[in-house]
């Protein structure tokens, strides 16, 4: 009863907290609501170095049913939740990363594929888009892949190792004291640390988890330090990028002060970055799934190139939330 | 880590142990620079090895490409790694096992050598297609090199499989 009691205040609280910050953010915010009580499929991204998807389905014996995900030409499936996937020998193996489809699209904004890419990812674990990188890259040119939490990069190490990635160095630091000279990538992907809004769904799905509690917890004192990390962050990654190269900017929140706010603030620090589309593929599978960044946020305005940025909503794509940003060096 | 490239020597040693051994041809080593640290090789490719010697000196490095071998001198160790990054072109000291040997090896338990026909040292452990890890023969021996972390756990899956 006091269990039950302090399950429905904790829902209670959660609710509230996205509706006072969000309710004019979030189009069809009672939908978003309704979202979060659901719970997050599945997914995996497959290996393609390994395995083909027809043979993957009828290796598990998937029915067409459980495999159903809006996007069908990327190698991804949704799976039953029941199944103990991570502790499967095909994912010991590498043939498969378990990871959200949202937190697909930073990756697949980068235009890859050339030797001469120098990609550097600059907040990487647990390595979910660091191999996907790999992968598109075909294990060719120079991948880097900084992360400064010993624990995290470990299971970096294991991810890089189980999914046979050969081109990828790992570096230690906090991103906004790497080392390289200047201009010496072609592409950064910075999937920074953030408030992570995005992976929350209701205490009720997610009982125990700490997660939430400090979501609960999350005050302006944090948020103001993961701000000022995140505009370190973004400005190191200007000064680390080749004229002519890409920079991929994401979250999994959906406070504009982390993402719009960041991106406005760096766009009018340098006249030689501009924004462009993301460019999934064309015309894009994803646009439906996609909704345009906010030029405005309680009071404040940002520029109109910030519709270009990309947000993820689980009411319209079932993923976890994201926030999607692509730059461009002259 | 202090990171060095392989000796012009040691390569070839290197190259000549997995000929003698695996069956890898010599043209495979084309793609890839080996790199030697305190206690392992790595295999990585030239983009990235011309990289860590130029524009990446100044930061320090935890992984380089794949690990490939644990320690740097005969006699070699092979890594999941190797068989990672060779795959296919791996020919030899490939052992395909039975369900029940396979089970063996994932919990961790040896099994007596003669049971299956391999050769000394570390041998590649296959289920049909499926590769496992590594085997060492020792003596009459071939024990599990699966790490411990996931014995267990991957027996576990492969016996749910076939209830
Ligand atoms: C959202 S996670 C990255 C997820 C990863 N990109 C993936 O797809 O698997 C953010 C990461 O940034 C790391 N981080 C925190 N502060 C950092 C900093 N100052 N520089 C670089 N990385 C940092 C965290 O340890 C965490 O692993």
């Amino acid at each position: 009863m006091n269990r039950n009691h302090n399950m429905m205040n904790a829902e209670q609280i959660f609710h509230n907290l996205f509706t006072e910050r969000y309710r004019d953010l979030i189009p069809d915010f009672d939908q978003f609501l309704v979202s979060l009580n659901k719970p997050q499929p599945i997914g995996l991204r497959l290996n393609t170095r390994f395995n083909d998807k027809e043979e993957f389905i009828k290796r598990f014996k998937l029915s067409s049913s459980e495999i159903i995900i809006p996007i069908s030409e990327i190698n991804y499936l949704e799976v039953p939740s029941e199944n103990n996937w991570g502790g499967a020998l095909e994912h010991h193996l590498g043939h498969y990363y378990i990871q959200a489809l949202s937190s697909l699209i930073p990756v697949l904004s980068l235009n890859l594929g050339s030797e001469n890419d120098r990609v550097l990812d600059m907040c990487a674990a647990p390595g979910g888009k660091t191999t996907h990188l790999a992968e598109l890259m075909n294990d060719k040119g120079v991948l880097v892949a900084n992360e400064p939490s010993l624990g995290r990069r470990r299971i970096l190490k294991a991810s890089l190792s189980r999914m046979g990635v050969s081109n990828c160095l790992v570096t230690m630091k906090e991103g906004q004291n790497l080392d390289f000279p200047k201009e010496s990538f072609t592409h950064i992907l910075l999937d920074g640390p953030c408030s992570s809004e995005g992976t929350l769904r209701a205490p009720t799905l997610r009982p125990n988890k700490k997660k939430d509690k400090n979501y609960l917890n999350y005050n302006k004192e944090f948020r103001k330090g993961l701000h000022h990390i995140q505009s370190e962050l973004l400005e190191k990654a200007y000064s680390l990028l080749r004229p002519g190269g890409e920079l991929v900017y994401s979250t999994c929140t959906y406070d504009p002060y982390e993402n719009e706010k960041q991106v406005d603030l760096l766009l009018k620090k340098h006249s030689d970055l501009s924004l462009v589309e993301l460019n999934l593929s064309s015309p894009s599978p994803w646009d439906s799934f996609l909704c345009d960044g906010v030029t405005e946020y309680r009071g404040e305005h940002y520029s109109s190139e910030l519709t270009k940025t990309k947000r993820v909503y689980p009411h319209q794509l079932n993923s976890i939330g994201f926030y999607v940003s692509k730059f461009v060096k002259k | 880590m202090s990171v060095n490239l392989l000796k012009n020597d040691e390569l070839e040693q290197l190259k000549d142990y997995c000929l003698k051994h695996y069956g890898l041809n010599y043209e495979v080593w084309a793609e890839v620079s080996a790199i030697k640290t305190k206690d392992a090789i790595w295999l990585v490719n030239h983009q990235a090895e011309a990289f860590l010697c130029h524009e990446g000196v100044n930061e320090e490095y935890e992984s380089i490409g794949l690990r490939c071998f644990s320690g740097v001198c005969f006699p070699y160790k092979i890594t999941d790694g190797f068989v990672k990054i060779f795959d296919n072109e791996i020919k030899k000291k490939k052992l395909n096992l039975k369900e029940s040997q396979a089970r063996a090896m994932l919990k961790g338990e040896s099994i007596p050598y003669e049971e299956v026909v391999g050769h000394d040292g570390y041998n590649l452990l296959f289920i049909g297609n499926t590769y496992l890890g590594i085997g060492l023969k020792k003596g009459d021996q071939l024990i599990s090199q699966i790490p411990k972390a996931l014995r267990s756990q991957l027996a576990k899956d492969l016996e749910i499989r076939n209830e």
